[in-house]
């Protein structure tokens, strides 16, 4: 009879699964992170219609670009749906739902039996996963099944499959090396030192035959991206998603002054998974044991990094919901949800509103149903309680009766529902009414330019007599130099704040800017270094710098008085260059690597 | 050059009081000063406090109707300039109130009315010089009484909600668009 109950459970729950993921698919094409998706969106663009080199510009692992391409493989083909926006969007995040499919069933296999379906059900319907996988459109859910794999291996006592897992998700995007200490400590502890050698071989090897494609002669330019997404462009930023900003970055202990600059608090988040494993040493870890470790360290290296953006929250969910399922921990599961919803929270207020992420429709009406609710030391607040009771609630010694258990367990159950049905409820009607009012789909064409326009400061040096020296460089991010096919669609401009005749010499050959062909702008960039800059005149130098390169350096009489005045803005043309692979035959279209061109 | 570079550092070091701004205005109306130190000026100005320094423009530019000639149209020709780099800087999402009726902008710089968001200015009754204005932003701009040397037209601008591809004159201080 329990058996015949836990099947009828068991199927209620798969039915709320099949419904649950038929509503995402529903709602998969139409919203997105303008700006994220569309950096997606542009990279397999610059490959498939300019032929510029993979790697330039990605700042992941190898395993995330694979899957971007392959996911808009449909473009190289067919190109003429480029700018069928939200087919695009669908098959951008497509991949990523499966990966949150995949971390549902192993989390639903790794605790009890009888409640597998509960668990999977709880972890798609987390606040953080849906937000980020279904709306947002970033694959954070890639990496994290990587990582939730891994964890259940270690469960498992799989420690090389582990090892691997963890390796391939470090090739995805870098943050499952986190668990590898825990690995080796585990492994070592239950095992032998043999198998924990061998975990990490497996995990340094498949992280390197994954992450040596995009990194090779690209380190500095990634470590560098990586160091401005965490510090901000002057190194000291702390983002609104992490805990760190309830902390002054200055204060009195003991008499003693501390400084806490963003490099030492992401110092350390990134210790403390490696002080969990030392923890595991201590003993021969069970199953709660490791289960808890993975999913304390996936919360340190998000919430105490100060460069955390909110869809980082989803690395939390897959271990948080895993430890709750191995551990049957219910108050464990409501107190992640508390943290998923203070993740998306921050999100609203980071961006400002729910227009953004529905810029498939352009200027339609919106109804500002989701916003920002409370400021972000409040919602940080609020975060850091519930991470507390995370980390007491999963180091208590006595565990829950199975009467609390169940309560707890479907308390979460109920509040992640609840949120799904009010947020895809929302989303649904803000898209209905969009449609209804027949808006057009070009929103998206302002994030392409403005993503596909490279504005490059100069570097500024005083010559003695009263001209200076300006140099240009981006070396990763001019991806159409040396690459005659790309530079066919790309132009060049010197772009002035307000312009003062003046002579530059370009390339040794002095010409006045003021007989370049001219256009009047009316625009806000962003330098490569975030500085932003309004420009109101623009001269073309195009057929001056073709071919383009990495480095250009000028000499400018009489020098400009006006900070970062004049940029170099680099445009690529996608409509040129998605319409002359419209035109060619399509064998000759599938050579994405020929480089050459008049 | 040492005076705008005293400045220039002064300016981004602390902020401008209004009673230094309007000093700053008053030297630019009054004074020939060189089209790359002006420019490099407004550019500070708009960075520290654009609104104001419009104002004090704006209101030098009605004043200069008390100044005898030349030092009247001197002044109206250096602070008609001045608003004119202040509209060209402004930011492209702004539309709060900016009141230039009655003011003498008369100018001949390339820029005028160029890709300009000249969204909510108030040009009632101003004198403006007859041109062809490209791209630029009129959304609920005035222009009743304004007295125009020559015609005015506007092609590709944009009138509220819709931006009208075609040539639009100004006419008895409506844009016609026939």
């Amino acid at each position: 009879m329990e058996s015949a109950l836990t099947r009828s459970v068991g199927r209620r729950y798969s039915g709320w699964i099949g419904l649950v993921l038929l509503v995402e698919l529903a709602l998969l094409p139409w919203t997105a992170h303008a700006y994220d998706a569309m950096a997606f969106l542009s990279h397999a663009d610059r490959l498939y219609f300019a032929h510029v080199r993979l790697a330039p510009l990605w700042a992941f692992g190898s395993i995330s670009l694979a899957v971007l391409l392959i996911s808009q493989l449909p473009v190289l083909f067919v190109p003429g749906l480029w700018n069928v926006v939200p087919l695009r969007i669908f098959l951008l995040k497509f991949p990523a739902w499966c990966a949150d499919l995949g971390s549902a069933a192993i989390i639903g296999a790794s605790g009890d039996p009888r409640l597998a379906n509960a668990w999977a059900l709880r972890y798609l319907l987390d606040p953080a996963v849906v937000f980020v996988t279904v709306f947002h459109g970033q694959a954070d859910a890639l990496p994290s099944l990587f990582a939730v794999a891994g964890i259940a291996l270690m469960l498992a006592e799989r420690y090389e499959l582990a090892g691997l897992m963890f390796g391939l998700g470090t090739g995805t995007k870098f943050y499952p090396a986190a668990f590898v200490p825990l690995l080796l400590a585990v492994a070592y502890r239950r095992a032998s030192w043999q198998r924990a050698a061998l975990g990490f071989a497996l995990f340094a090897g498949a992280a390197a035959l994954t992450l040596v494609p995009v990194l090779w002669g690209r380190f500095g330019d990634v470590v560098g991206a990586y160091a401005n997404n965490s510090f901000g462009p002057h190194g000291n930023g702390v983002a609104t998603a992490s805990l760190w900003t309830l902390m002054p970055p200055h204060f009195s202990l003991r008499q003693v002054s501390v400084w806490m600059t963003p490099q030492l608090e992401q110092l350390i988040a990134v210790s403390v998974p490696v002080l969990l494993a030392i923890g595991e040493l201590r003993h021969v870890p069970g199953r709660r044991d490791v289960a808890r470790a993975a999913m304390l360290a996936a919360m340190s290296i998000v919430l105490l990094n100060p460069g955390a953006h909110p869809p980082f929250y989803l690395w939390i969910a897959g271990p948080l919901v895993l430890y709750a399922a191995v551990a049957g921990d219910g108050l464990v599961s409501v107190a992640g949800f508390t943290l998923s919803c203070v993740g998306v929270l921050t999100q609203f207020c980071q961006e400002g509103s729910d227009e953004y992420f529905l810029l498939n429709f352009g200027s339609a009406s919106h109804l500002s149903l989701l916003r920002c609710l409370a400021p972000a030391d409040v919602l940080q607040t609020v975060g850091l309680c519930a991470a507390g009771v995370v980390v007491v609630a999963a180091y208590r010694r006595e565990s829950l009766s199975h009467r609390s258990a169940a309560i707890w367990r479907r308390a979460a159950q109920a509040a992640v529902a609840v949120v799904f049905a009010a947020f895809t409820l929302a989303i649904g009607v803000k898209t209905a009414i969009a449609i209804a009012s027949h808006s057009k789909a070009t929103g998206y064409d302002g994030e392409e330019r403005a993503f596909n326009t490279f504005a490059i400061g100069p570097a500024v040096r005083q010559l003695g007599d009263g001209s200076c020296a300006l140099t240009y460089a981006a070396s990763d991010i001019i991806v159409y130099a040396g690459n005659p096919y790309a530079a066919r669609f790309a132009t060049a401009s010197l772009g002035y704040t307000l312009f003062s005749p003046e002579t530059m010499s370009i390339r040794g050959r002095a010409t006045r800017v003021g007989s370049l062909p001219p256009t009047f702008e009316n625009v806000d960039v962003r330098t490569i270094g975030q500085q932003p800059v309004r420009i109101t005149r623009e001269f073309d130098v195009t057929s001056a710098l073709r071919p383009f390169r990495y480095v250009e350096r000028f000499v400018e009489q009489p020098c400009t008085l006006i900070r970062e005045n004049p940029l170099l803005i680099y445009r690529f043309d996608f409509h040129a260059a998605q319409a002359a692979a419209a035109a060619m035959p399509l064998l000759q279209r599938l050579d994405i690597f020929a480089r050459g061109g008049r | 050059m040492a005076t705008w570079r005293t400045l220039h550092d002064a300016m981004l070091g602390e902020p401008l009081s209004a009673r230094d701004e309007r000093a700053i205005v008053d030297v630019l109306a009054t004074k020939t000063i060189s089209g790359r130190i002006l420019d490099a000026m407004v550019v500070d100005l708009a960075t520290a406090d654009w609104s104001g320094a419009v104002r004090w423009a704006y209101r030098r530019n009605l004043a200069a109707r008390d100044d005898g000639p030349p030092r009247h149209a001197i002044v109206t020709s250096n602070t008609s300039r001045l608003i004119w780099l202040l509209l060209a800087v402004r930011a492209n999402y702004a539309a709060d109130f900016v009141d230039l009726s009655h003011a003498g902008l008369a100018s001949d710089l390339p820029l005028v009315g160029q890709s300009a968001n000249l969204s909510n200015v108030d040009f009632t009754a101003s004198v403006l010089t007859g041109a062809t204005w490209r791209g630029s932003n009129l959304t609920k701009a005035r222009f009743r009484d304004a007295r125009v040397a020559g015609a005015l037209r506007c092609t590709d601008c944009t009138f509220g909600n819709q931006r009208y591809g075609g040539t639009a004159t100004l006419i008895d201080g409506k844009w016609s668009r026939r």
